[in-house]
């Protein structure tokens, strides 16, 4: 799925969309209202901006580029929880990952606790895996200068 | 905290709807059966917790301006390698 499905045609200005997470983010729950900001200048992530808390906002990435294999090795269980949000079903859910740039440079997604947001709707919410492995430190690679 | 003593095969009802049952013990560890509304999330405390503290980084993460010119590079990369 493209971060970047709807560039601004008159300007390659940064897209934002508004999102609601009825439940907040995982140990958060008064994140909840949040702006998916899209720069076409870097289709391969976005910013997730928390309008509760300005000071709060998470760089997301779509998983499917960065883990192809990602649906394939759920358990049933978070299959059974992610088909029932509509991801791989619907085209307008999207299923991101945050982002984390760790003082040693490393980049690293956290695959434990994806985020679902159903665009067409508005509203968003993050899932914990139950019966899967993948982590919440998946490694990415390393930011160079 | 409510504590409540229970053996394996006994159940404990929640609010009329959740109902937790202890199938089995053995030494330290209990496996629990429970049914709860789709709409109810259950998940292990440990992931929980490590979930929440990765928001938190994460919340830290997008502070850095240098790091988002740099960040695309390194998720094509990763990107490429999958393609």
């Amino acid at each position: 799925m493209a971060l970047a499905h709807a560039i601004d045609p008159v300007a390659d200005a940064p897209v934002t969309t508004t999102v609601l997470f009825p439940a907040g983010l995982v140990g958060f729950p008064r994140w909840r209202r949040f702006q998916v900001v899209e720069d076409p200048e870097t289709p391969e992530f976005a910013l997730l901006q928390c309008l509760d808390e300005p000071s709060v906002s998470l760089l997301v990435a779509a998983v499917e580029p960065l883990v192809p294999s990602y649906l394939d090795h759920l358990g049933p269980g978070d299959q059974a929880a992610l088909a029932a949000l509509g991801v791989g079903a619907r085209p307008d859910i999207d299923l991101y990952c945050t982002l984390t740039v760790h003082e040693s440079s490393e980049v690293t997604a956290n695959l434990a606790g994806p985020l679902v947001i159903d665009r067409e709707a508005g509203c968003g919410t993050q899932v914990v895996l139950t019966d899967s492995t993948w982590p919440v430190r998946y490694p990415l690679g390393t930011v160079t200068e | 905290m409510l504590v409540l003593a229970r053996r394996a095969g006994e159940t404990i009802v929640i609010n009329g709807e959740i109902r937790v049952t202890v199938l089995s013990v053995e030494g330290e560890r209990a496996r629990l059966g429970i049914e709860a509304p789709r709409s109810i999330p259950i998940v292990r405390e440990e992931i929980y917790e490590a979930v929440r503290a990765e928001n938190l980084q994460a919340a830290r993460t997008s502070q850095h301006p240098n790091i988002l010119r740099k960040l695309g590079h390194t998720l094509r990369q990763t990107a490429a390698t999958h393609g």
